[in-house]
């Protein structure tokens, strides 16, 4: 009987490291694979129970414009007898840069891009029409996209505020993304990287 | 005859042993006797679990699991990328390596600390990779991860730990579920577990301490949940619901446990205070004025079938209920009857009324006739504690109404006068019956 405890204990480790291990390999293979995309932003410090502190990122033109087969599709969502967040299709989102060299959505999709440049998001919403701003369009969804939060030392997430709040201007995130998948690489506050535990190269 | 293997203190053991042996030098037992009893005891019991050094491990084991945690979440800048990586697969390894130490000891202390600590580095260890790789939040998948990672655990240590931090996240991911996908249905199939160990439990070691707090657990449980992952198709089918599963609870409790009384029967205790708190809830107008059609669902948040979903959960405890009835009938036990069993068709009939002041009325008459039940059946059985808690359900009603309504002073005083004077002689005509050892 207590031979097949530790048999299942075993599995059960191996199985954890398991997990574990995929989490980890995902993300390893988006950092070394990805291409690079710096996106402006304006960090926000907040506090998790079991992560501690991270600047949350609010990606400046978080909206984009629909294309007129997917209007429908998008603001379907809400007619739909009880399509909940649970049910909703991925987005697939592309990116290109600006004459400044800093990243935008550029488009999205329902279906699968042919190109590898783009990450998937569940994270979004009819936006209606955008009348102000770069973006502008009668139909768009605005997104939350999987690169809103940087973990940080807990002393360093405050002064970062601090800082941002004196002069938000020059503030971007570098993503890497590749085949569906975004990993932040770094933060830089004023044209200068945050300190963190990834700008160990 | 079925014989159960008890548990007693070793203290009380040796002291129990030490007068049998003194009874049988001054030859008030005889050698045979002596030698039976202690063969008995040494057949039929087991020293209890020392509870300190349990008490000790559980809250180590917590501290130390805790600390893990907010030590990490201080995210040191000083580490790389893969020097986290490694610490993150650090708390499951120590959490795996405790656990088996803890099955080759095979000691109660051991595995109840390994099976915590391990429940919770494992949440631990997902958080850390979350932090290191800067995962967007998905609480929800992060909860349900860590429920399923950690779901063995109770079952390969018999760690009520380790069940106790599954409990605590099931409950906090159907509440989370339902907050953000309007939905919660996986709460049942992920409560399967948890009712194969409690059968388990109480198969296999019915009276023991863990059987009793893991049955604890999962009515705690329950009650939370039940409301939360209703889908308010009609608005206050929580009141049926609740009901039944109170009644249900306690009238289970009862047939289970038979002998057990108070908090030594966790199930028919969390059914009878159950009844008495909604009882006393719905003697207020309010809440029958407002009994959830703010929280009812309409236009995207609402499908036809979810109606389907409510009435089968509800029918099920009805059905539970009924099995419970019929096998305590057959034992004429009218204060079952009347404290439990009763209570969901009242209910029911009340809810089918639909008029707010019928209902209000009608269970001021309710908790008046549960506190009357109490008191009596305390008085004729002569349970003092019984009898003490039919009085309080009485003196809270009472007062809650005098507090509620326009009444004078002088109505007022005399009821609570009469009130104590209740007490006092029921009490000490009580007392004098317990010195002269009729009353239990």
């Amino acid at each position: 009987m207590k031979k097949i405890l530790y048999i299942i204990l075993g599995v059960l480790v191996v199985a954890q490291l398991s997990v574990i291990f995929v989490m980890i390999n995902g993300m390893e293979k988006t950092l070394r694979g990805g291409e690079a995309f710096n996106f402006l932003t304006r960090p926000i410090d907040p506090v998790d129970v079991f992560q501690g502190r991270y600047v949350r990122l609010a990606i400046k033109e978080g909206v984009i414009p629909l294309s007129e087969k997917d209007i429908k599709r998008a603001k379907g969502y809400y007619s739909y007898k009880r399509k909940r967040q649970s049910d909703i299709r991925t987005a697939y989102i592309m990116i290109s840069n600006d004459t400044n060299g800093f990243a935008y959505f550029s488009s999205v999709s329902f279906e699968k891009p042919e190109t590898n440049i783009y990450f998937e998001t569940e994270n979004w919403r009819y936006g209606g029409a955008v009348t102000s701003g770069l973006r502008q369009a009668k139909h768009t969804i605005r997104i939350n996209p999987p690169f809103n939060r940087f973990y940080m030392d807990e002393e360093k997430a405050p002064e970062t505020e601090r800082a941002v709040r004196a002069d938000s201007s020059n503030c971007w995130v570098k993503v890497r993304i590749i085949n569906g998948k975004a990993a932040i690489e770094n933060v830089y506050i004023k044209g200068e990287p945050v300190k963190s535990m990834l700008n160990d190269e | 005859m079925e014989v159960v293997v008890r548990k007693i203190s070793a203290g009380k053991l040796k002291l129990f042993k030490d007068e049998i042996s003194v009874l049988r030098d001054e030859q008030v037992i005889s050698d045979d006797t002596y030698s039976k009893i202690n063969e008995y005891y040494d057949k039929n019991t087991t020293s209890s679990i020392h509870w300190i050094l349990i008490a000790f491990a559980v809250l180590g084991a917590l501290s130390i699991a805790g600390g893990v945690i907010l030590i990490l979440a201080h995210n040191w800048d000083v580490f790389g990328r893969p020097a986290r990586t490694l610490l993150s697969v650090l708390p499951v390894l120590i959490g795996a390596v405790w656990s088996f130490f803890a099955l080759k000891k095979d000691s109660v202390a051991w595995k109840e600390s390994a099976g915590i600590f391990y429940s919770i580095s494992v949440g631990a260890s997902i958080a850390l990779i979350g932090q290191t790789y800067h995962l967007p939040s998905d609480t929800l998948a992060f909860f349900m991860t860590w429920l399923l990672l950690i779901l063995p655990i109770m079952f390969i240590l018999n760690s009520t730990g380790s069940y106790m931090v599954y409990l605590a996240l099931l409950c906090s991911w159907c509440c989370m579920s339902m907050d953000k996908t309007a939905s919660s249905y996986g709460f049942w199939l992920l409560l399967l577990p948890v009712l194969a160990r409690v059968v388990y439990l109480y198969k296999s070691q019915k009276y023991s301490p863990t059987t009793l707090v893991s049955l604890y657990g999962i009515a705690v449980l329950l009650l939370i949940c039940l409301g939360v992952t209703l889908e308010k198709t009609i608005p206050g089918l929580w009141i049926i619901a609740y009901a039944f599963l109170l009644s249900f609870a306690g009238l289970l409790g009862s047939k289970l446990y038979k002998d057990s009384e108070g908090f030594s029967n966790p199930l028919r205790i969390t059914g009878a205070i159950g009844i008495i708190v909604l009882s006393y809830m719905f003697t207020f107008e309010g809440f029958w004025d407002e009994i959830g059609y703010s929280c009812r669902r309409y236009g995207y948040s609402y499908a036809d079938w979810t109606i389907w979903y409510d009435a089968g959960i509800i029918f099920a405890f009805i059905v539970g209920w009924a099995l419970t009835v019929v096998a305590n009938f057959k034992k004429h036990s009218w204060f079952d009857f009347l404290t439990l069993a009763l209570f969901p068709v009242f209910v029911t009939l009340l809810y089918i009324t639909n008029d707010d002041f019928v209902s209000t009325l009608a269970f001021n008459v309710v908790l008046a006739f549960f506190g009357v039940s109490y008191v009596v059946f305390g008085a004729r059985e002569q349970k003092l504690s019984q009898l003490n808690w039919g009085m309080i359900i009485l003196s809270v009603l009472l007062f809650t109404r005098f507090m509620d309504d326009d009444f004078s002073f002088l109505a007022r005083g005399l009821v609570f006068i009469v009130l104590g004077s209740c007490f006092l002689t029921a009490n000490i005509v009580l007392v004098k019956l317990k010195k002269r050892g009729d009353v239990k």
